[in-house]
């Protein structure tokens, strides 16, 4: 009998450790960042098979961000020899190396440019390096090297949208007939965790 | 593979059979022993038979390959009506109803083979719907992530495989055990991020720790207790790990965890492969373990023809390539043939 409750107990013990620590997050969120929502970011729900989602979509680098200059690189584990090549000519042998982890702040960019896609204003090798403010996102990322240092990927690359926020932009995206189907509120966890706490739709009072 | 049980009853059954041959042939054997034997054999067949899924007769034995079959066939259409149930319904559900979805099933199917195990004891149902929890059971901790918007971690490779060995240890069943020891694994591979540096998911791109990783399985049999049954699995995964992170180190040194020029790398690597590929044979010989022999020689052998396509593609014209390819399968043959004889004489 003992053996049959093991396995059971274990499952539930695992469940019970994320959803405790996602409650813990959820009680106290640290900011607030309130964004505007385009119809090609809403991804999934409704009919579909996919879950919904909201695409966190990021624009072409314009700028180098905070945190990407050679103190920064070094800070995230890149080596002197790799950042001393960026820029530089480089013989055959040589290899880029792998990205690394890192903490990425986000910021929509000037709505007058690319509408709601998000910028990369700062990278750090840990979370409280970065402090997300009413207008930006702080989230996980891979950095990698290639000429250049870039964000290679931000995780995770989109919000989950429940029942309601998701029927709430699709209604949106059908009734507006334009690009912009409403704003959200994205909250960030004191411990780095991150969620969509509401969304407004355009048109909804 | 055959479990312990079903070889115990294999060489019975040879036995009366070469028994048989050899009255027909007229040599003279004593009636009273073959008697005693015989009713030995009788009493060990029927123990046997009752401890589970024995075949007694060819039909029996092509009969319960058809089951096995349709348990894989079975596993694999339960899981994927699970998971297509729930991606289509999921946008319609509240978080109450998604989070019971999610979580309940692999609860329910622990119960299930539980059930199964104690009223089925050939063990089919309890494998299909223990292996099915285990993958429930990865839905589970996926879609939490996806909810939540958790980043991936290795940690679930782990829980995913601690569940699969519970469930396989618990009631012996082999299908439960595979994503056991690929959670496990999966989770020691990527391990090999931790001190490069790199996020878990890039430590499945540097194929030392899987060389490690591989070793390790080898070896668990003879640290472990369990059913004889799995030892064949455990040493198989592990030589198949071996042989793969060998070959494609040999190959491509971008996915060493070393620094440096590639082609060395990879050049100390085609060493290594020799090396490592032909103990790998000689270990599954001299300790008769056919599953590590099997997979170390076509491994062996697929590293000698990439190895001649290294040498000699650009060099020779093409039939004389395939024409020493052929050459080389001879002289393997010939030596894995001088071998074989020297260990029947021995």
């Amino acid at each position: 009998m003992k053996w049959t409750v093991i396995p059971i107990a274990f499952v539930a013990a695992v469940n019970a450790v994320v959803l405790v620590s996602v409650a813990r997050e959820g009680a106290a969120p640290a900011a607030f960042a309130t964004i505007d929502v385009c119809r090609g970011e809403v991804q999934g729900g409704g009919t579909s098979n996919e879950p919904p989602d909201l695409l966190l979509r990021r624009a072409a680098d314009s700028l180098t961000p905070r945190g990407l200059d050679s103190a920064g690189l070094r800070a995230l584990g890149f080596s002197e020899a790799v950042i001393a090549a960026i820029g530089r000519p480089r013989d055959s042998t040589f290899r880029w190396p792998r990205p690394r982890p890192a903490w990425v702040l986000l910021r929509q960019e000037a709505k007058s440019a690319s509408l709601e896609r998000f910028v990369v204003v700062a990278v750090a090798p840990r979370r409280d390096g970065l402090v997300p403010d009413s207008t930006s996102l702080l989230l996980r990322g891979r950095v990698g090297i290639s000429d250049h240092p870039f964000v290679a990927e931000l995780i995770p690359s989109s919000l989950h949208l429940d029942r309601e926020q998701s029927t709430a932009l699709h209604h949106a995206a059908a009734s507006v007939g334009c690009g912009r189907v409403g704003s959200v509120v994205i909250a960030s966890g004191a411990y780095g965790g991150i969620w969509v706490q509401s969304v407004t739709a355009s048109g909804s009072k | 593979m055959p479990s312990p049980e079903q070889q115990r009853a294999a060489a019975i059954l040879a036995f009366r059979e070469e028994i048989a041959r050899l009255e027909r042939e007229g040599v003279a054997l004593d009636a009273a022993t073959l008697g005693r034997i015989g009713a030995h054999h009788d009493a060990e067949l029927a123990r046997l038979a009752s401890r589970g899924d024995v075949d007694l007769a060819p039909a029996a034995a092509r009969l319960s390959m058809g089951m096995r079959i349709a348990t894989l066939l079975g596993t694999i259409a339960l899981s994927a009506a699970y998971v297509l149930f729930v991606s289509s319904h999921w946008g319609g559900l509240g978080l109450g109803l998604q989070l019971t979805l999610v979580i309940a099933p692999p609860l329910l199917l622990i119960v299930l083979t539980h059930v199964a195990a104690d009223l089925e004891r050939s063990g089919y149902v309890a494998s299909l719907l223990a292996t099915v929890a285990v993958i429930a059971f990865a839905v589970n901790l996926g879609t939490l992530g996806s909810l939540f918007n958790l980043p991936d971690s290795r940690n679930a490779l782990l829980a995913v495989g601690l569940l699969g060995l519970l469930l396989a240890y618990r009631y012996r069943l082999t299908l439960p055990l595979l994503p056991g020891i690929g959670g496990i694994g999966g989770w020691l591979w990527t391990l090999g991020a931790v001190p490069l540096g790199l996020w878990w998911r890039d430590g499945f791109g540097v194929l030392e720790p899987l060389l490690l990783v591989g070793v390790g399985a080898i070896t668990v049999p003879a640290w472990t207790r369990g059913p004889a049954a799995f030892a064949p699995w455990w040493r198989g995964t592990g030589a198949a790990a071996v042989a793969l992170s060998l070959l494609v180190l040999g190959n491509n040194g971008q996915l060493s965890v070393f620094t440096g020029s590639v082609r060395t790398i990879a050049v100390t690597y085609e060493v290594i492969g020799a090396v490592g590929l032909a103990a790998l044979v000689a270990w599954g010989i001299w300790n008769d373990q056919r599953i590590v022999l099997q997979i170390g020689t076509a491994a062996a052998v697929l590293y000698l023809f990439l190895r001649l396509v290294d040498w000699f593609w650009h060099w020779v014209p093409q039939w004389l390539f395939f024409l020493i390819v052929g050459a080389f399968a001879l002289a393997v043959l010939f030596v894995l043939r001088r071998l074989r004889q020297r260990m029947t004489v021995r």
